[in-house]
């Protein structure tokens, strides 16, 4: 709304203002986006027999998950792995976050370059250096070797250790931009105030700066959370035979087997879990939260 | 900065003069990438499309193949190497049947796949005569719906620095001097599901019970490196020598020893070993079925397949073919018939059926 205008009606244009300003990627969300996901909501239903999906609707596909303990550690092991990935993300992406926003040297637009450069590459090429830096030949074990830390090469891949180090470094970037948007919005003034009366550098932070970037910090969290979640190529290269995470099972039983309908029922099973999380963490934190960025 | 404040002093272009702007110049910048990507490709004239798969294999028939049938049958082709078989079925069923090639490339149980779904036309003798010179035991596995082209063995791969002398079991990959250094494919791909019927086997099971193989396979976890989940996936570890043992498929393996110079040798143990069959079949919406069928045959001719199987490193569908191959690939394949009973194969159809709970079982022992 147009200031201009205080209390009157708006006009028909101003009112349809929003369907034309989400209407093309609305109708491209419809097609795109979520005609697909119920496409796979009713294939996660159907009967599979044999190497076929049958027009049969059943409820086995559901049931064979979450009455399979196997399965069901799969889920808690992909949720454990994801909120391991989004706390660290977070904690390392803050300072970085910080430091930009706060800079003034003529070097600032270049080191947001470099924060985002990894995503300006694909992520099965970053993942292929990730193994050949940790692996038991790599230069991060020849280190540790060579200055007598470790006798034998540590186990870095293959094992959640370098899932959660390649998965890090892959989603770092959106939580980095996610506490920048937020603290790019708050004003510094309020900091110089709090010291003005007398509040530490320590105090301002906790009182102050965090606080107000917290929708940031909450936005970054989730957004890397449910990437993490349903991240594929990472876990499968650096995952070897030791991670199994719900992405690579729906992979599994998609490409393995054909078996599209419990492929499908295991990754509505994923994104329902991950969406509740998401939602309910939207309603603990706070609305503004969830629209921080 | 600069630049917003050049706008703002001279006004020259109003709000929506600028949103018009923008809209025409991201609209037109889109208009000409979705027609140098999807119409242009359409308009370029096209005789028979030939789906297949990508790297050495599509440099390869663009050599070997697709040149002197272009100049005998005076035919233009255009080659889409992208996707896999299971890729290639993919699109097969998405699309009704109509993918939009003449000609494909899939392994014998994604033919079966795709026949069972009514997706392909039947290749028979009359339309294409050489496939009567095809190994009948395994232009068995297609029956009429795929023309068997070619087959890979699962070999077992060493190498020859840290294994002097050829393996003579599948035991091997057992033996605790490779500890961490063997390397096997996931049981969603087609050589894990062999691993599991081969390892059933040593343990008494069979491809009816492959119990026992899962069982065995639980105990090679302490000597894994890792479990890949594509042939590619494994190549560096073959190049980086990590890898010392591996069942792994004909073509690649002897690709990477002739042409890449790897250290490693192949070999056929005692127990034998699984085979890929790998056929062409014909889309049921080809557009130029004929030449297909041509196309198909000419793949069969005896020259063809020897010449094919030499660049690719496998083994041809003609025994007759195979014997007129170089000395060094001849010497591990099988040319002869009394050789081709060591090489055995799941029947597709069976597989189909079981691959969902051998999956299954698979992860929950190697998880």
């Amino acid at each position: 709304m147009e200031e201009g205008h205080g209390v009157a009606r708006p006009t028909l244009t101003e009112r349809l203002r929003p369907a034309i300003l989400l209407g093309p990627l609305g109708i491209h969300y419809l097609l795109f986006f979520f005609m697909p996901l119920v496409y796979m909501l009713g294939s996660s239903f159907l009967k599979f027999e044999s190497g076929f999906a049958t027009e049969e609707l059943t409820l086995y596909n559901y049931q064979r998950f979450l009455f399979d303990s196997f399965y069901l550690r799969v889920l808690v092991n992909t949720l454990a792995m994801s909120l391991v990935v989004s706390s660290l993300t977070t904690v390392l992406g803050y300072p970085v976050a910080y430091f930009l926003v706060r800079m003034r040297s003529r070097w600032r637009s270049t080191l947001v370059a470099m924060v985002y450069s990894p995503l300006l590459t694909s992520v099965v090429a970053r993942t292929y250096g990730w193994l050949i830096i940790l692996d038991d030949t790599g230069i991060v074990n020849q280190i540790l070797l060579g200055l007598g830390i470790v006798d034998e090469p540590v186990r870095l891949v293959f094992n959640f250790t370098g899932v959660t180090i390649g998965l890090t470094h892959v989603l770092l970037p959106y939580s980095v931009f996610c506490i920048m948007t937020a603290l790019q919005n708050m004003s510094p003034t309020l900091e110089y105030a709090s010291m003005n009366l007398g509040a530490g550098k320590l105090r301002t932070f906790v009182k102050v700066t965090l606080p107000l970037s917290m929708s940031g910090v909450v936005t970054g969290f989730l957004f890397v959370f449910s990437m993490a979640v349903s991240a594929w190529s990472t876990p499968a290269i650096l995952g070897g035979q030791n991670v199994e995470v719900m992405a690579t099972l729906v992979y599994s039983f998609f490409l393995g087997s054909v078996n599209w309908p419990f492929a499908s029922a295991i990754a509505t099973i994923s994104m329902a879990v991950s969406m509740t999380i998401v939602l309910l963490s939207g309603l603990v934190t706070g609305k503004s939260s969830v629209g921080g960025f | 900065m600069k630049m917003k404040k050049l706008i703002l002093s001279k006004s020259a272009i109003t709000k929506i003069q600028g949103i018009i702007i923008a809209v025409i110049v991201f609209g037109a910048s889109a208009g000409v990438g979705y027609w140098y990507l999807v119409l242009l490709p359409g308009q370029t004239p096209r005789e028979l499309v030939v789906s297949g798969y990508g790297a050495e294999f599509e440099d390869l028939i663009k050599r070997v193949v697709i040149p002197p049938f272009e100049k005998q049958y005076n035919a233009k082709i255009t080659y889409d190497g992208t996707g896999s078989s299971l890729d290639h079925y993919a699109k097969l069923k998405a699309s009704g049947g109509d993918p939009g090639w003449d000609v494909t490339v899939m392994v014998d149980s994604e033919v079966a796949m795709a026949a069972k779904e009514g997706l392909l036309v039947p290749i028979t003798e009359d339309k294409v005569p050489n496939l009567k010179n095809v190994y009948p035991k395994l232009q068995q596995y297609c029956g009429q719906w795929g023309a068997v082209h070619y087959l890979e063995y699962q070999y077992l791969l060493y190498n020859t620095n840290k294994i002097k002398k050829a393996p003579e079991s599948w035991e091997a990959l057992w033996d605790p001097q490779y500890k961490g250094h063997v390397v096997i494919k996931d049981s969603t791909d087609y050589g894990g599901a062999m691993l599991i019927v081969t390892a059933a086997e040593l343990a008494g099971g069979s491809v009816n019970n492959i119990d026992p193989g899962i069982e065995k396979l639980r105990q090679l976890k302490p000597n894994l490196l890792t479990i890949a989940k594509t042939s590619a996936a494994m190549v560096p570890y073959l190049e980086k020598e990590e890898c010392w043992i591996a069942p792994y498929w004909t073509g690649r393996s002897l690709y990477y020893k002739f042409t890449k110079g790897l250290p490693i040798d192949v070999t056929i143990p005692k127990e034998g070993t699984y085979s890929v069959i790998v056929a062409l079949a014909i889309p049921k919406g080809a557009k130029n079925k004929d030449l297909a069928y041509k196309y198909i045959d000419f793949y069969l001719t005896k020259e063809i397949q020897r010449d094919w199987s030499a660049a690719y490193t496998v083994a041809p569908a003609r025994l007759d073919a195979a014997r007129e191959l170089p000395p060094e690939l001849a010497s591990r394949i099988a040319t002869t018939e009394q050789a081709m009973a060591s090489i055995k194969h799941v029947d597709p159809t069976y597989l189909a059926q079981v691959r969902d709970q051998w999956i299954e079982k698979w992860k929950k022992a190697m998880a």
